[in-house]
């Protein structure tokens, strides 16, 4: 930010000497107490070194600003306390939540230490390695992209400094080792002391998926008449992996849905994500088993599945044209590389390094495909299918964003966190291995999730009136998704998620009555963290807690003041309902299937590809009576990609070069300046002193 | 009239026009002698092109059958595709268009012909005199003057009658400077900083020659400027290499021995038909509309626009930076001192003046350092991205100008009481106009043509409030500081207002931006509302104090 404006920077001036700090006490207790009242901890959790009158170093066009404070390491962050501004009120509040967003990390997010002194160099910082030298700085490389600075220049500081780097150094080191503490520990089973109470939320609350009733609610918002929530799964024993509810075409029995299983990858069974209100329906599903046998009877129910009632049938093989996890990952980590402040590459070479990273060509593969399949779901009433091998990853990806492309309600926030719960957190895409939040393995971790958030950016960028949140929102997920105190990102299932849950809660007092715990709903912790406390069973916040993290000053900036609320009603269930002999048709058999192949439909005489030909033209057979083959084989690529004669509520985003662009607020935030607004009040605290003025008047 | 005789057919009916986001529309094509019209039978008429043939960058037809497709592609990027039944009327059609596109004599142009259907409130061409300008300058300083040395413009040709030098040089000594640079272009002042007391001016290559040939009175004129045991520096916009070339065609630089108090930066900043040829590729890899467009980032790199962009911005970073920063004057010049030469000193003024950044300001910064100093719009200007001529004057020296302020402005988007919509109307205008403002290559030309008799000037127009209104920003707060723009290749960005405006539907991004106005409007309510209650209070409050005491 250019500092010359008048914005942001607060340079506090030194107000007062530096605070006395007695010998390191062997008297440990004594100790944390006296930092606990200087630093709210989390209970179970106790700073481990701290040094007072720390600058963290902010960069600026101007030269360097800084601010004034205390840095703390701790057993599970690092944390840094600005010291209050002479202005300001004492006894105030330093921070109205307990977890900082803007100074804090969490150790496992820590991608690398440097330390800095001016007379060598500059040193990366390892457990094994030994720090020579008093740091004058030491830097704080995050995962989540931010650079951290904090400078020790005053000399009195050196010992502190000193002590608070090798602090860090091992905290950070033996976090990884127990990669197990983070949800196991006593840190956060009794973290729900510390959550501060709440305020009422005005926006409508998430749903979790968790109940049968958010999957009721979710489907009776949807309109989808055919279909009913299947509790097949409750007791995750049909498939592991899948949540505990399933929305399967109302004519399917759960004892023929049962066979189905047994036909797919990891027994992910086609299910429905969407039901658009013209009729269209969109699923996903893994890819058909090794050892499935299409001449066994029971593969009726899983036509019965797929057709869903519809005439037409067409298999999006999802992972076509779109990147790998592992390709995904080695992009990322490319860019990341790239955007470090201390990037190596030379001015002139910056663009054509970043194409090198492939990132911007994985998000328009996946915004170009995605609004390929919401322009065939809103083309004519038909099932639609994506179908990945294990239907974890770029599944969850694809279908979300079809969501947000075709429904309004998945642009409003509470729709947004609603669609990441169903299509990602309960559905079970491997959060843990692929965000990789407690380093315990290397090679599984792809953040497929965070190609997702840049893909829901750009089109935040296409239409940015469309939109409830914001790019700040976005930052703020995508930076949550780098902090292990939420059960959001830690597990890689919910019967994981579950699981923990009821073994944790059988160490407590009040035991759980149906032997796995009854999640608590929103509601009941937005209450306050007393009656959770009551409740008994620990919980583990979901990241939609934002108050956990953010200042109601900074959650203001999640929502878009420019968003329009016109285009929401749209898809509202008012719409009609499936007909009864659609559904009839495909339980006797006559449907046509077809392969989405790039950019093109391609019709197919097997219900699974991959035994074309080598098997007898006895196994399954699909009619194409239906539709003339050449009006489907028509290109879809040949419609202009961001028409403006786009059905109300659909959003058909561009993928051409020009228009994906790279989130420079959110991996550039090492190096970038940005100049906010100079407004000094924001709408509502003029209209709250309005008010009081008016009463005042009226005195 | 001599138009009617290019005109073949003036008409042709069941034209199909197609345009990208739009539908296909079915009209009239008309041809005037300024206009390509074409009018829809719709009732509404919504659907009606008016383009200036002047617009027209360059033209292709195509046939299938009888039926001929004329392709235009015009000087503000835009492309549009006509479909003529009959190839006589088609072939016709396409050789009138290229005719009056390419008119010779620029009296034929249209702003000799354009009748403005508004009231004129303040004449454009009065509005932002020398006199004026100086006036404001000596209320802050009386080391300088203005001089009318080049009344007749006969010392200096594109110079303006009057320049602004310092009080202890006279006309005489000018003149002997005058000869002593390329083009007679004797260093003059290009703008003042208050904070200091530091200038910054701008001149031509010195002619040194070969044979070191100097001038004392050059060295008097520029020293003049300098504070007692100060130093000043020289920015040279081309490499050293070059200034050493140049001496051998009677140009070359100033040497340290003549110039002791001067320190000499070379800056190299690329010109003429290099910059051309860069805005070519540039346009034609965002117009590609294939869908592998894999390589995107490599054509935007190829094109060389945005490091062009970084040169210059680095240039004028660098002298605002002597003057701010250093505390020391600054002399600018390349070759001609007509091109890069005042990017650099235009785009210091932004950085360091606030003024600068206003409306007005800006349109008064537009007509010292271009217009009046003399930049030759009409040659620079003369094709744009589509041009087939590849002339070696024409240059999009302005228009990369406006990209660097426009990068300045999205840096600082609170620091500029104008929009993106603003520069790009001046390109648009630079181009291809219905005014006279950027006719002519200099004040001499504009003075034979007599454009202000013949011609309406663009800032009449703009300034009226009605216009005036779509250019500001609403988010603008008038910050007095210098502002530093960064340079870095992650912080420069393509101009995607002007080079994909075509290519994208603007629907969804002018939706948000109307949100964006109302919701300022409403907060400036709000806060009026406040203010009003708050002064409501105090008056109250006071009366209460009032009556109490007595």
């Amino acid at each position: 930010m250019l500092s010359g404006s008048k914005n942001s920077l607060t340079i506090q001036q030194d107000a007062q000497g530096p605070p006395l700090r007695g010998p390191k006490s062997s008297d440990m207790n004594g100790q944390r107490n006296r930092n606990c009242q200087a630093f709210p901890c989390i209970p179970g959790e106790h700073v481990l070194e701290e040094a007072a009158r720390v600058r963290k170093i902010v960069r600026s066009r101007d030269g360097q600003g800084s601010i004034l404070g205390t840095l703390y390491c701790t057993n599970l962050r690092v944390a840094f306390v600005p010291e209050p501004a002479p202005g300001d009120t004492v006894g105030a509040p330093r921070c109205s939540t307990c977890l900082h967003s803007e100074h804090d990390v969490a150790l496992p997010c820590i991608g690398r230490l440097v330390a800095v002194n001016s007379f060598t160099k500059a040193k990366v910082l390892t457990a094994s390695s030994t720090l020579k030298f008093i740091p004058e700085e030491l830097v704080l490389y995050c995962r989540d992209f931010r650079v951290l600075r904090f400078g020790f220049r005053d000399s009195s500081l050196e010992y502190q400094a000193f002590q608070v780097t090798l602090a860090i150094v091992q905290a950070q080191e033996s976090s990884s080792r127990n990669a197990g503490m983070w949800y196991d520990g006593t840190a956060i089973r009794n973290m729900e002391n510390a959550w501060p109470s709440m305020e009422e939320s005005s926006s409508p609350p998430t749903l979790l998926f968790e109940s049968p009733c958010d999957w009721e609610k979710e489907l009776r918002r949807l309109g989808a008449a055919g279909w009913r929530v299947s509790p097949v799964n409750e007791r995750f024993d049909m498939a592991t992996s899948l949540p505990k509810y399933l929305w399967v075409p109302s004519r399917l029995l759960d004892n023929e849905l049962k066979r189905a299983f047994g036909h797919f990858n990891a027994r992910r069974i086609p299910r429905l994500c969407w039901h658009h209100p013209g009729g269209s329906d969109l699923l996903r599903a893994a890819g058909f088993h090794a050892d499935s046998d299409p001449e066994r009877e029971d593969v009726r129910s899983v036509e019965a599945l797929m057709l869903a009632g519809h005439a037409q049938c067409v298999i999006v093989e999802t992972a076509a044209d779109l990147p790998s996890p592992a390709e995904i990952q080695l992009s990322y980590l490319k860019l990341r590389a790239l955007c470090l402040p201390d990037s190596s590459v030379a001015d002139e070479k910056w663009l054509s390094a970043l194409e090198g990273t492939r990132w911007l060509d994985h998000i328009r593969a996946c915004v170009r495909k995605a609004s390929e399949v919401a322009a065939l779901l809103a083309e004519r009433s038909r099932s639609i299918i994506l179908q990945e091998s294990d239907d974890r990853d770029l599944n969850c990806l694809l279908a979300s964003l079809v969501q947000i492309l075709s429904d309004p309600h998945a642009r409003t926030q509470s729709g947004f966190q609603s669609l990441l719960q169903k299509e990602w957190v309960v559905a079970g895409h491997p959060f843990l291995q692929r965000l990789n939040l407690l380093r315990d393995n290397d090679r599984e971790e792809s953040p497929v999730f965070l190609l997702f958030l840049d893909c829901v950016w750009q089109l935040l960028q296409q239409f940015p009136a469309s939109f409830e949140f914001t790019e700040t929102y976005l930052v703020a997920l995508h930076d949550s998704s780098y902090i292990p105190f939420f059960s959001t990102f830690l597990f890689n299932c919910q019967w994981e998620r579950d699981r923990r849950n009821q073994h944790r809660a059988s160490n407590q007092i009040y035991a759980p009555v149906n032997g796995w715990r009854e999640p608590l709903p929103l509601e009941i912790l937005q209450k306050g963290g007393r009656l959770v406390k009551e409740t008994g069973g620990p919980y583990l916040p979901t990241i939609w807690d934002w108050a956990l993290r953010y200042t109601t000053q900074q959650r203001a900036q999640f929502r878009n003041p420019a968003y329009a609320r016109g285009g929401s009603s749209v898809p509202n269930g008012n719409s009609a309902p499936l007909g009864g002999d659609k559904l009839e048709a495909a339980l006797s058999g006559n449907g046509a299937v077809y392969l989405f192949v790039k950019g093109g439909l391609s019709p197919q005489t097997h219900l699974f590809p991959w035994k074309n030909g080598s098997l007898s033209r006895k196994g399954w057979r699909w009619a194409q009576s239906l539709e003339s083959l050449s009006e489907q084989d028509r290109s879809l690529r040949s419609k202009p990609s961001g028409c403006p004669l786009q059905p109300e509520g659909l959003l058909l985003p561009a993928s051409v070069g020009p228009l994906i662009q790279l989130w420079r607020r959110c991996y550039l935030r090492g190096s970038q300046e940005v100049q906010r607004g100079l407004f000094a009040s924001t709408l509502t605290e003029l209209a709250e002193e309005l008010d009081l003025l008016r009463e005042r008047l009226g005195h | 009239m001599e138009f009617a005789e290019l005109i073949k057919t003036p008409r042709a009916d069941n034209v199909v026009l197609h345009r990208p986001f739009y539908p296909a529309v079915e009209g009239t094509l008309c041809l005037t002698g300024h206009h390509l019209i074409l009018s829809s039978r719709r009732q509404d008429n919504a659907e009606e092109l008016w383009l200036l043939h002047s617009n027209i960058d360059s033209i292709e037809k195509r046939f299938v059958g009888s039926l001929g497709t004329i392709i235009i592609k015009c000087k503000d990027l835009r492309i549009i595709q006509l479909d003529i039944p009959g190839m006589e009327e088609c072939l016709n059609i396409a050789s009138s268009i290229e005719a009056l596109s390419t008119l010779d004599s620029v009296t034929l142009m249209y702003p000799f012909f354009y009748r403005p259907m508004f009231e004129v409130v303040e004449d454009g061409w009065h509005s932002f005199l020398p006199e004026r300008e100086f006036e404001l300058l000596s209320s802050v300083t009386t080391e300088w003057r203005l001089s009318y040395v080049n009344k007749e413009f006969s010392v200096c040709p594109s110079y303006p009658p009057a320049v602004t030098v310092p009080k202890s040089i006279d006309d005489e000594a000018l003149r002997r400077v005058a000869t002593f640079r390329h083009g007679g272009r004797f260093p003059v002042l290009s703008y003042y900083h208050k904070k200091n007391g530091m200038v910054m001016m701008r001149s031509s290559q010195p002619l040194t020659g070969t044979n070191g040939r100097r001038c004392k009175e050059d060295a008097a004129l520029i020293n003049a400027t300098l504070r007692a045991g100060k130093r000043g520096y020289i920015i040279d916009t081309r490499s050293l290499n070059v200034a050493q070339q140049a001496r051998a065609k009677g140009g070359g630089f100033e040497q340290e021995v003549q110039y002791p108090q001067w320190r000499r930066i070379h800056k190299s900043v690329e010109r003429y038909n290099i910059l051309q040829e860069s805005l070519i590729k540039l346009v034609e890899a965002c117009n590609d509309q294939s869908h592998n467009m894999d390589r995107w980032l490599s054509k935007l790199e190829a094109s060389n626009w945005l490091t062009h962009i970084k040169e210059i911005l680095t240039a004028a970073c660098l002298a605002a930076q002597c003057i701010d920063r250093e505390g020391a004057s600054v002399l600018v010049h390349g070759t001609e001192g007509t091109d890069s030469t005042l990017q650099i000193t235009s785009l210091a003024q932004i950085i360091l003046d606030p003024k600068c950044r206003t409306i007005r300001g800006f349109e008064a910064l537009v007509e010292r350092e271009w217009l009046q100093a003399g930049h030759p719009f009409q040659q620079r200007c003369a094709q744009s991205a589509y041009s087939n001529s590849r002339q070696k004057w024409e240059s999009p020296v302005f228009f990369l100008f406006l990209d660097c302020v426009w990068q300045i402005l999205r840096q600082f988007p609170c620091s500029f009481e104008f929009n993106e919509h603003f520069l790009i109307m001046l390109f648009e205008h630079a181009y291809a106009s219905q005014f006279g403002t950027f006719l002519g290559n200099n004040e001499s030309e504009r003075c034979k043509l007599k454009l202000p008799q013949k011609t309406m000037s663009l800032w009449s127009w703009v300034n009226r409030p009605q216009e005036l209104s779509k250019f500001k920003n609403p988010l603008f707060e008038a910050n007095s500081l210098v502002i530093w723009p960064s340079v870095a290749p992650q912080s420069l960005q393509l101009w995607e207002g002007v080079f994909l405006r075509w290519n994208r539907s603007s629907k969804f991004l002018d939706e948000a931006y109307e949100e964006m106005n109302n919701i300022i409007e409403y907060n400036k309510e709000l806060q009026a509302k406040v203010n009003a209650l708050r002064r409501q209070l105090a008056e109250l409050e006071t009366d209460d104090g009032m009556q109490e005491s007595s």
